[in-house]
């Protein structure tokens, strides 16, 4: 398997769920992680972004994570070449739309004038041509996630996580974004972890799909092989 | 029976009533009569522009002075409360008590303790290096009064900051971290934004009690350096020139309102923002955030080490050595069997007793008057007019009450001490009673409209069940405030009558040190422990 990520023992205690995870994934799919609200999802999305610290094993078996053959485990979220989509948005408020777009090309040293040029020009990939000096409380939740999504691909991330990135969207949008998001992915080439509580979404963008209980993989296959009554 | 219940609750509703309606004229008629005499009479204001310009921008460099201090104290302190566990946060945390439940008086008492010319640092650092003048000599000048202010409202910037820092949402900064910012970048670039909102609500507030402080002031203020405040007591009490005390307290108060009206902007803002937390909060320890580098891991444990001791020294000695002081008099720890036996503390102690519960029940009935009105007149709290109101009180210093009020009794008087101090305490209830009136869902009142017989049937059998505890909270908070107040007994001095807090005053402004000191920790201990009592009750 031409295998471009790899995340093994991804481990976390909370409360209510331990997470025990370990997976693959092909470079330039999109692998969609289903299941119910507090399963751990978003957590296994956060371990491997480095948001969220693992819990130390009792087996003394370690996390490991790779990404194009490079161990990631204990880089900075900022050095593992991952970008993340929000299922707020999480769009700065109190700078403009091209501003939030160039904001990480700031960050690496891109020159002020050319790192917004370039957001400019990601802004009008993502059909938002002239929205630049919006702010993003102008926009509809429709927009506000294109402009993430602009945000993180603007980085040529290898991997990009989706956190129920279309949850707060209706159905139209929803179907419009994901047609977006796949239609990106071809354009870019990174590999996508998205996570979902939704069967039909999860279908629409899946390559593959992963089944989560209580914080551990429960099933594995292609999209058109899942059905609605595995996750019950 | 039934008639008999209602009768009983029409009979409360009345006095309730009555009392709301002499609190708005407690406090509107001295306002007025603070303000009228500068419109009456041929003579002129006293004051030249030069003067009126110079108090007034000192009482604006001290207020801000302060209030940039207590930020600098404050924010950092936060960011190591919200983010952080460290031995003792706990007790950091719950400092944010101390400008509430003591009063700045006991301030001034401590830092003269510690800072004063007979203090203990001067006297450790005298012996320590022989000197012959005391090498610390900032207290009694404009530093001095911006330091103890500074110190003494730390608390309540560190408090309201870091509440909302735990509250934020944390999708920016983690997207911002994986957009390859570094901690730095992402504390000025988002953190702040977010954080703003709550600081400024946080050091409006503080602004406003350094600006309207009196004591500190009065004890600490150098020559030449007055504030407005200061100005208006000397103009009413000493040289008698009305309209010029009428004219700085016109002035007083209009800054005052523009400050509380920018106050009352900011509020809905930042409680809209401070409900949108997502994710819990995973505190490290200090110098363990996940890979954070070896340099800030320095800085972090330089900065907790710095902030440590500034707090220790400007703040926590302060406050021991009001203790200290009393025990290290020439009676040593009899000092206080003696305070408690002489016939000053037993009236002081009466008299406290005659004023601070009255007060303290007024301010809850005031205040739940208007809470239920506007919890029931605005249940979506959009009438920024209804919502600003509360907050008119704040706008009032002590001394343009005080010397209101003198002006419309003649001589003070224990129901005048009464009214004027319910007149300005009462949002503080307010605040509490309507948070927990805000708390019962919508439905919930509906139903109970549609059950009650009468509406009065509502307000006592949920309304008033619902705060219990809030409102049992707000009257010993009221009763501490009132306890530690000295300004308005001292501005309205009532002949042959004493309070705990004017008490301690007279004793330091005679010089009795150790006793003032003695007088200042039973008054502190009695603030603290009814202050506490009403924190179980939340």
């Amino acid at each position: 398997m031409n295998s471009c990520f790899s995340a093994e023992n991804l481990y976390r205690v909370w409360d209510s769920v331990t997470i025990d995870f370990s997976f693959t994934a092909e470079k330039g799919t999109m692998t969609v992680i289903v299941g119910r609200s507090g399963s751990g999802k978003s957590s296994v999305l956060r371990l491997i972004a480095g948001l969220e610290q693992f819990s130390v094993r009792s087996d003394g078996r370690t996390p490991v994570i790779t990404l194009n053959g490079r161990d990631i485990t204990h880089l900075a979220p900022g050095k593992r070449g991952i970008g993340m989509v929000f299922q707020n948005h999480a769009l700065f408020n109190h700078l403009s739309v091209a501003d939030n777009v160039a904001y990480g090309l700031r960050c690496k040293g891109v020159h002020t004038a050319e790192a917004r040029k370039s957001a400019e020009e990601y802004l009008s990939l993502f059909g938002l041509a002239g929205f630049g000096d919006r702010r993003p409380g102008t926009l509809s939740g429709g927009e506000a996630q294109r402009v993430s999504l602009a945000r993180t691909l603007i980085m040529q991330p290898s991997l990009v996580l989706f956190d129920e990135p279309l949850s707060a969207l209706d159905a139209p949008l929803r179907k419009k974004l994901t047609a977006d998001i796949r239609g990106s992915q071809k354009r870019e080439g990174f590999t996508g972890i998205f996570v979902t509580h939704d069967i039909a979404e999860a279908k629409a963008v899946a390559d593959r799909i992963i089944l989560m209980k209580a914080g551990k993989m429960q099933w594995q296959g292609g999209p058109e092989d899942f059905s609605e009554d595995m996750i019950d | 029976m039934v008639n008999r219940i209602h009768a009983a609750e029409y009979s409360a509703a009345v006095c309730a009533g009555i009392i709301f309606t002499c609190i708005c004229i407690a406090f509107l008629f001295p306002l007025g009569a603070a303000i009228l005499p500068l419109f009456g009479g041929k003579s002129s204001v006293s004051f030249y522009y030069s003067k009126l310009s110079r108090i007034t921008a000192y009482t604006f460099e001290t207020a801000l002075g302060s209030t940039l201090i207590a930020a600098a104290v404050g924010i950092p302190a936060a960011f190591f409360t919200a983010n952080r566990t460290f031995p003792g946060r706990r007790f950091l945390l719950s400092l944010s008590a101390v400008p509430f439940c003591i009063p700045p008086l006991i301030i001034a008492l401590g830092f003269v303790g510690t800072f004063g010319m007979s203090g203990v640092l001067n006297t450790v650092l005298m012996k320590a290096f022989h000197l012959k003048n005391q090498p610390l000599t900032f207290l009694y000048s404009s530093a001095g009064v911006i330091t103890a202010q500074g110190f003494y409202n730390f608390p309540l910037v560190m408090s309201v900051v870091s509440a909302s820092w735990e509250q934020l949402p944390t999708d920016e900064r983690d997207a911002a971290r994986l957009l390859g910012a570094g901690e730095g970048r992402i504390f000025f670039t988002v953190t702040l934004h977010q954080l703003s909102p709550a600081i400024a609500a946080a050091c409006i507030p503080v602004f406003l009690y350094c600006f309207f402080s009196f004591m500190i002031v009065l004890l600490f203020g150098n020559i030449g350096g007055t504030t407005l405040e200061v100005e208006i007591y000397q103009a009413a009490r000493t040289t008698l020139d009305f309209k010029t005390a009428s004219a700085l307290a016109l002035i007083e108060t209009a800054c005052a309102m523009a400050a509380v009206f920018s106050y009352s902007k900011i509020k809905p803002a930042y409680a809209a923002d401070s409900s949108a937390a997502d994710y819990g909060y995973d505190r490290t320890k200090i110098g363990r955030a996940l890979y954070e580098s070896r340099v800030m891991k320095i800085v972090e444990y330089g900065s907790c080490i710095l902030l440590g001791t500034v707090i220790l020294v400007f703040f926590l000695c302060p406050l021991f050595s009001i203790f200290a002081g009393g025990v290290t008099g020439k009676d040593g720890a009899y000092v206080f069997v003696k305070i408690i036996n002489s016939g000053g503390f037993r009236n002081a102690l009466l008299g406290t007793l005659e004023t601070a519960p009255f007060s303290a029940l007024l301010c809850v009935v005031t205040a739940f008057v208007y809470a239920w009105t506007l919890r029931m007149r605005d249940p979506l709290g959009q009438n920024t007019l209804l919502q600003t109101l509360p907050m008119l009180p704040m706008a009032v210093s002590s001394v343009v009450m005080g010397y209101g009020m003198t002006l419309l009794v003649d001589r003070g008087t224990v129901p005048a001490l009464i009214a004027a101090q319910a007149a300005l305490a009462w949002p503080l209830a307010f605040r509490q009673i309507y948070a927990s009136l805000c708390a019962v869902p919508q439905d919930t009142l509906d139903a109970a409209v549609l059950l009650s017989d009468t509406p009065l049937d509502t307000v006592f059998r949920v309304a008033l069940p619902s705060c219990r505890y809030s409102t049992a909270s707000a009257f010993c908070f009221c009763f501490a405030v009132s306890m530690g107040d000295t300004t308005l007994p001292l501005v309205l001095s009532v002949p042959r009558f004493d309070t705990l807090a004017l008490y301690t005053y007279r004793l330091a402004s005679s010089y009795r040190f150790a006793a003032s000191c003695a007088c200042g920790t039973l008054l502190c201990i009695l603030c603290v422990l009814i202050f506490a009592l009403g924190k179980k009750h939340e």
